[in-house]
């Protein structure tokens, strides 16, 4: 029998927990107050915090900030996408929604990507855009993968989709994340997720009237990858 | 008009005063204003007077016009008697011109249309704007060479009375459902939307166009809403298209850098508009990205997020929206260079900077002819235009400049665009012949490209500044490279052993370095032409010594001179001109038995036979084509002993100069060289003989196949 259904969990919130500290805050309240809107709903919703390489004040704040039942997953990865991975072993949900642990959602997000999800269970779904705040101020609209908009040679040059996403559980089973090597010059691990998954025929699919909340801090590892004229990493087989 | 009266006619109409002034570089470089507009200016866009600016004037009526013709050319040609605007200012004061419209209302009328509701103006405010003759020839599957105004003469006589819109910004359904909702008078199917919006649309001022937004528009370009009086859609048509102003809240367009190369000279804001009405499903998306953005919903979903954050709140009116890929530039650019290369795949790519006259171009050509299937070779010049040598290269062969591309980049996009060409090329074996861009992007992004393809360099030879510094590739790009190199190719053994020696290089990056003797280009003759010479030489009054080369610092024409001057009773006849470095100066005086000739073509038009041998003075070298040559010909060779050249010319094969830079050293070495002619002939004879062994085409191939192929095992 599938985990889920015996757990009886929809939804598998994970948010992944570094060094983000105070700023972690918004980000536990944001990930209740979805929680909260998606249970008056009827769903069903497991809090699965990972803390990779965390320090202390990170943790308190995350685990206050969730309050109770939250699930705990340490790892010592240093690693975004590897510690995603351990959050979705740790996950008991049909579905899975990764947040970074400064970053916030729309309080209708885990809600409406659901909804969506029923009708294309084979899709990974996205917010409709990313509200790019702080030291950046961006509206970034999330792409359709199968509408007129998507051009597949960009998504060789640049990222489309970040990691905040929204799918069957099995789904991020079947492809975990690549471990990151920057400094190689290699993307972030998400695009070359979002590469791996088009290439296989995946569709990314943005979920109408939803937002996600990107804090973009200078010397974040984000900044330090655009500088570098990272590429992404290449699916051809390797000499 | 004759090539003649229409150079003076150009220096009539063209005002020097004023190019003078405005381009103060032309002035302090010297430069004759008119000589200088006609070779570089007009396509730098500079302005023959004050009036023609020439980046509006090319875009605006030279699409059509061959690729040589400047617009200084078309206007004293053709643009002139037309009354054409020369710029964007004279175009909008010429608003109230009704001249064309009224034309072209009396044409339509007398063709019967019933036009009584139309404001004749409207024809040059609004209907020639919209007139997109791409769109118009795509749309009407027109290959034959008919210019814009053809088009729209075709267009006025024959599609305009059936209603047909006139290009791809006039959005019919988004019209209707506007006309609709504004309650304008019904629309009627047989004259159809296009000139119900000229009779009502206009004057209700109903934008034919979803993503043009008038509010954004006004917002965005303060000056518009200070000083144009009349509609902003107006303007946008006229100026804000090609001036790339802003027009949408939901996308903002990063202008790319070589748009202005673009064969279709549109805009981004016209690509960017064009590509959209080429997506009518876009258009529901566009609708769903506005309503969103004016919805409750989010209104709520930022207020209850800036409750957690206030952050968020902090500036929401001051972002861009962006929708990729239209917010960045650099993939614009890539794909513009992209569009440049005909192939889909390219197995192997060979990067060279430009193709003048030079050994390594010569050898990009012979690395070309060389390598398997030509057909799946793709050439790519990275740091000038030049195309000198065609013939060097099998015409199977790709090839393509993308320098003129490339050099409007900042350097770390043009490494991430040809790091990007060889991936999305499947490239499996990339070859660097002297390319800049090439060992900047193999330093860059090599240890990533190795992973899926094999890359190699050519190294010839380190250069010498003038105060003996060694500099050049050897030095700049060898200690990163190599690391990521399959293997470092080297046409003599010299270099290697220096190079080796110098970053004490272990045995796994020393078995990279491979020597491939450069083949030569001319199948050998069956007898060395030696005994021709000897046999000949009672027919000429004094022995004649061929040089040829560039006229630059490293190859010594100074030593040539002087030589000459050291031995009146031979003659030098010398092929060459500067490449690298400044021409020679003019008031140089040669001596009476010193011929300088222009650069020679092919090395068998020069009289080898009716010569008595070969001279070549250089102070550092790799191995020189020009020697092989000579070689392959049996050619008697006196030659400076530096760097590669001992590989090929010893006591044994030549006359060696030890002592460079030594006048007498090369005037005995000659005598000796003159003075034996049994001598003469044996060396000849060698030296002929280690090209033939050593240099041959065929072993050059198959050392290049074994190297492919050792590494695929």
């Amino acid at each position: 029998m599938a985990e889920h259904l015996e757990s009886g969990v929809d939804i598998s919130v994970i948010i992944t927990g570094h060094r983000e500290r105070l700023l972690a805050g918004p980000t536990a309240r944001s990930a209740r107050e979805a929680v909260a809107h998606a249970e008056a709903r009827g769903l069903a919703c497991e809090i699965v915090l990972v803390l990779d390489r965390s320090d202390g004040l990170t943790r308190e704040v995350l685990t206050a900030g969730i309050g109770e039942g939250v699930r705990i997953v340490e790892s010592d990865e240093g690693d975004p996408g590897q510690a995603r991975n351990h959050g979705v072993a740790a996950a008991r949900g049909r579905c899975a929604a990764f947040l970074d642990g400064d970053d916030l959602w729309s309080y209708n997000w885990l809600t409406a990507a659901w909804q969506m999800a029923q009708d294309r269970p084979d899709a990974i779904l996205h917010s409709t855009c990313n509200i790019v705040f702080g030291d950046e101020e961006n509206l970034w609209w999330h792409v359709d993968s199968e509408g007129p908009f998507f051009d597949p040679d960009y998504l060789d040059w640049a990222n489309y989709w970040d990691a905040m996403s929204f799918a069957p559980t099995s789904l991020y089973r079947r492809f975990p994340f690549r471990r990151n090597d920057l400094s190689l010059g290699f993307g972030h691990e998400d695009w070359h997720w979002n590469c791996l998954t088009h290439a296989a025929g995946v569709p990314h699919k943005p979920v109408p009237e939803t937002v996600h909340f990107k804090r973009r801090r200078k010397g974040s590892q984000m900044s330090v990858v655009s500088d570098s004229g990272a590429v992404v990493w290449p699916l051809e087989p390797e000499t | 008009m004759s090539d003649a009266a229409l150079r003076a006619a150009m220096a009539e109409a063209f005002d020097a005063e004023f190019y003078g002034d405005r381009y103060a570089d032309v002035t302090r470089a010297g430069a004759d204003p008119l000589e200088h507009y006609l070779a570089y200016g007009w396509q730098e866009n500079r302005n023959p007077f004050r009036e023609l600016d020439g980046a509006y004037y090319r875009k605006k009526y030279l699409g059509d016009a061959p690729p040589d013709m400047s617009p200084l050319a078309h206007y004293v040609l053709e643009g002139r008697a037309l009354g054409l605007p020369l710029n964007r200012e004279e175009e909008l004061r010429r608003f109230g011109d009704r001249d064309w419209s009224a034309l072209v209302l009396q044409f339509l009328q007398a063709s019967g249309m019933d036009l009584d509701h139309v404001d004749g103006s409207l024809f040059h405010r609004f209907v020639l704007p919209l007139f997109s003759a791409g769109a118009y020839r795509q749309r009407k599957g027109i290959i034959a060479t008919l210019s814009d105004n053809q088009l729209l003469a075709q267009y006025l006589a024959f599609d305009f009375p059936q209603g047909a819109p006139p290009g791809p910004l006039f959005d019919s359904e988004w019209y209707s459902l506007q006309a609709q909702k504004a309650g304008l008078p019904p629309i009627d199917g047989r004259r159809g939307l296009f000139l119900h919006w000229l009779e009502h649309g206009v004057a209700s001022r109903i934008a034919p166009n979803a993503l043009f937004d008038e509010a954004t528009y006004l917002a965005r370009n303060p000056d518009v809403a200070e000083q144009f009086e009349g509609w902003a859609f107006e303007h946008f048509l006229i100026c804000g298209l090609s001036e790339e102003r802003r027009f949408s809240p939901l996308v903002y367009l990063e202008p790319n850098r070589t748009r202005a190369l673009s064969p279709d000279g549109k805009s981004l804001n016209e690509t960017f508009l064009t590509w959209a009405a080429g997506r009518p499903a876009g258009a529901d998306g566009f609708a769903g990205m506005a309503a969103f953005l004016k919805s409750d919903r989010i209104t709520d979903i930022l207020h209850r997020a800036t409750i957690l954050e206030p952050k968020i709140g902090r500036s929401s009116g001051g972002r861009f929206q962006l929708l990729p890929p239209w917010q960045d530039a650099d993939y614009a650019d890539f794909r513009a260079i992209r569009d440049l290369i005909p192939l889909r795949r390219a197995k192997r790519i060979i990067l060279m900077p430009f193709c003048k006259m030079g050994g390594a171009d010569f050898l990009a050509g012979v690395l070309a002819d060389a390598l398997p299937s030509p057909d799946e070779t793709l050439v790519l010049r990275t740091d000038q235009s030049d195309w000198v040598r065609p013939d060097w290269f099998p015409q199977k062969v790709t090839s393509i400049d993308l320098s003129a591309h490339l050099n409007l980049l900042r350097p770390d996009r043009r490494r991430r665009v040809l790091y990007e060409l060889i991936r999305g090329l499947g490239a499996r074996h990339v070859y660097n012949v002297n390319s800049r861009l090439g060992f900047e992007t193999f330093e860059t992004y090599g240890a990533r490209l190795a992973r899926f393809t094999r890359l190699y360099a050519y190294y010839f030879c380190s250069d010498q500044t003038p105060d003996g510094c060694e500099v050049g590739y050897p030095v700049s790009y060898f200690a990163t490279v190599l690391p990521h190199l399959q293997a470092a190719l080297f046409d003599n053994a010299a270099l290697p052993a220096r190079l080796t020696n110098r970053f004490a290089l272990p045995a796994g990056q020393v078995n990279k370095l491979q020597v491939l003797y450069s083949p030569a280009l001319n199948t050998p003759p069956e007898t060395p032409l030696v005994h021709r010479q000897v046999e000949s030489k009672s027919g000429r009054d004094r022995p004649v010594l061929l040089w040829a080369g560039r006229l630059d610092r490293q190859k010594r024409f100074d030593l040539v001179v002087e030589i000459a001057r050291a031995m009146p009773d031979i003659e030098i006849r010398c092929w060459g001109r500067a490449v690298l470095d400044a021409p020679m100066d003019d008031s140089v005086e040669l001596p009476d038995n010193l011929v300088l000739n222009p650069a020679f073509e092919r090395f068998d038009e020069l009289p080898l036979r009716n010569s008595d041998g070969w001279l070549y003075t250089s102070a550092w070298d790799g191995l020189p084509n020009v020697l092989i040559e000579a070689g392959a010909n049996g050619l008697p060779v006196v030659a400076s002993a530096v760097d590669g050249i001992p590989e090929l010319l010893d006591e044994d094969t030549g006359w060696p100069v030890t002592e460079v830079g030594d006048v007498q050293a090369y005037v005995n070495a000659i005598r000796n060289m003159l003075g034996d002619d049994a001598e003469r002939v044996a060396r000849a004879e060698r030296l002929y003989q280690r090209v033939v062994e050593r240099h041959a085409g065929e072993l050059y191939r198959a050392r290049l196949a074994e190297l492919e192929e050792v590494e695929n095992g």
